[in-house]
């Protein structure tokens, strides 16, 4: 065996058959806990320690046992207001939420006695509905001069803010139905997705009830394999929160945790790449505000990494062999490699809830333009709206001026991106089938295109990169100070 | 057409799409196309137009399915459930 395949085999260990089976007995299983319980956080090891716990006793069950811990979620969602208003406020938001939830399940079971016009655009009347009701909780109080955080409204509007996180989700349960495969599921096998044990943000980690039952393994054996990938991934959410944090000492001079106060004395002291924005294009010399634009990439995709693979790893602890949230972007060698590699849910749901829909209806006899309104319709108006729809509140507590200027940089973010995705498709698509030539210079070629890519992300991340206050004319003032343009 | 002689159709379709260096015997079962190499998930599209041009699947008005489009029973099944 060479040093390489050595290597493979001590990073791959949880793929080692040996490994797989002690992990399948019982002193295996309580040995997964506990390096569980060593890897997560608190507040996630409240839940999922419990739930594992179950699920060791009765792999069978992980449905319910899972809904049960989707109930706990659900009350730890909801808004400070509600939880402090007392027990029955709480309970009857939570009864509302579940009632909500059960009325899209129905919709989804009986798909095809809807309406004609809902079957054919389903997810368009889901939004509508849910959204809806977002603005008829909010504005009624307000029209009618009565206290919005009081009495009934105060479950509605408790309610209603929870909305924005069970948008997509509901759209999985609704597109199982359009699927035919809702039939004869469960209200639990769509509960358990709708509040996750396993955490997540607006973005379904997981996806829905097709997904999620299509990677779901049975078996000892084949938990614990599945187990043991949760837990290598828990482990490198870690390792990368860790690094991201050592990062921030080195390249911005944050203060050292405890345990790497060495690390204070070597650091460079520059700025984050939002506060070089913020402090004009004269801040700082050309190199730094280059190097930050390159940073910030590789902090962006540290931070989304651990969030995801943390995500991910608890998932896979069910049993559920899912993707990786973010698996090496850094390296991709194409623009829409990278994006299909750095935030993969979120892809996806661009991709199942506005790029296919745009795909196959309009222009089917045009290939490029077919697919560069597709691209369009989900990396522009569907990013956008994702975006709008989660921070809906904070758009509307900053009024139309304020709203608006927020919206314009993630727009020429969003427009970047998929003019960037369609050129890389394009070419992707005319490179299909050729064979890349094994020439000394291949590496070199992989080289410059992962540059390129570092390159496209890190330059167009200017117009997305926190704090959201940025104005559009100083991220892009910044950026034309990159080419003495400024 | 009867499924075996479909099934050579889209094998021989399959065989213009997918990578070079992955044979097209990793995909005998009902093993994923995209999960085991054989083509990347932008084929996808090659493979709606495929069954749009070939056989007048409209797939917005019978569902789309990515995970049933992700394998060659899949396909066929689709194929042979809805083909005019």
């Amino acid at each position: 065996m060479s040093a390489g395949e050595r290597l493979r085999t001590v990073w791959n260990w949880h793929e080692q058959p040996l490994v797989v089976e002690h992990a399948a007995t019982s002193i295996g299983r309580v040995a997964v806990g506990l390096l569980v319980a060593a890897l997560v956080p608190l507040q996630t090891a409240f839940v999922v320690l419990p739930a594992l716990a179950l699920f060791a006793f009765f792999p069978g069950r992980r449905v319910e046992i899972l809904s049960v811990g989707a109930i706990v979620v659900l009350a730890r969602r909801l808004a400070p207001n509600v939880r402090l208003a007392g027990i029955v406020p709480t309970a009857a938001t939570m009864l509302m939420l579940i009632a909500l939830l059960y009325l899209v399940y129905l919709a989804a079971r009986e798909f095809r006695r809807l309406p004609e016009a809902v079957q054919r655009t389903p997810q368009l009347w889901l939004q509508a509905t849910l959204l809806g009701f977002l603005a008829v909780s909010t504005a009624v109080p307000w029209l009618l001069g009565v206290p919005s955080r009081r009495g009934p409204w105060l479950v509605a509007n408790g309610a209603a803010m929870l909305l924005p996180y069970l948008l997509w989700r509901t759209g999985y349960i609704v597109q199982a139905g359009k699927r035919g495969s809702a039939r004869s599921s469960r209200f639990v096998d769509h509960f358990f997705y709708a509040f996750p044990v396993w955490g997540g943000t607006a973005v379904p980690y997981g996806k829905g009830y097709d997904y999620l039952r299509q990677q779901r393994v049975e078996g000892p054996e084949r938990i614990a394999a599945s187990q043991l990938a949760g837990v290598k991934l828990l482990f490198l959410a870690l390792l990368w929160q860790k690094l991201g944090a050592l990062l921030l000492v080195v390249i911005h001079g944050q203060p050292a945790p405890s345990y790497a106060r060495m690390l204070d004395e070597l650091s460079l002291g520059w700025p984050t790449l939002g506060t070089l924005i913020a402090a004009g294009s004269g801040s700082a010399p050309l190199a730094v505000r280059w190097a930050s634009v390159a940073i910030e990439l590789i902090e962006s995709t540290l931070r989304i990494a651990a969030a995801g693979h943390l995500v991910i790893g608890v998932l896979r602890l069910f049993g559920f062999q899912v993707f990786r949230n973010t698996y090496k972007p850094l390296l991709a060698t194409s623009i829409v490699e990278f994006w299909n590699r750095f935030y993969y849910y979120f892809k996806e749901l661009l991709v199942e809830f506005f790029f296919f829909p745009a795909y196959l209806r309009w222009f089917k006899r045009r290939p490029r333009l077919r697919i560069f309104t597709a691209i369009m319709v989900s990396v522009l108006v569907g990013n956008l709206y994702y975006h709008i729809v989660r921070d809906l509140e904070d758009y509307a507590s900053r009024g139309l001026d304020g709203a608006a200027a927020l919206v314009v940089s993630r727009a020429f973010f969003c427009l970047l991106l998929a003019l960037g995705i369609f050129v890389s498709m394009v070419r992707e698509q005319e490179r299909r089938g050729r064979t890349v030539a094994a020439t000394r210079w291949a590496p070199l070629v992989t080289v410059r295109r992962i540059a390129g890519v570092w390159l496209f992300y890190s330059v167009i991340h200017i117009w997305n990169v926190g704090p959201v206050d940025l104005t559009f004319a100083q991220r892009t003032s910044f950026f034309l100070g990159l080419f003495g343009l400024v | 057409m009867n499924r075996d002689e479909t099934r050579t159709r889209l094998l021989a379709f399959l065989d213009t799409i997918r990578r070079p260096e992955v044979p097209l015997s990793v995909v005998e079962g009902s093993e994923s196309l995209v999960a085991s190499g054989l083509i990347d998930s932008l084929a996808l599209l090659e493979i709606i137009a495929f069954l749009e041009s070939e056989y007048a699947l409209d797939l917005a008005i019978i569902g789309f399915d990515p995970i049933r489009l992700g394998t060659v029973p899949g396909i066929l099944d689709l194929i042979e459930e809805h083909a005019a």
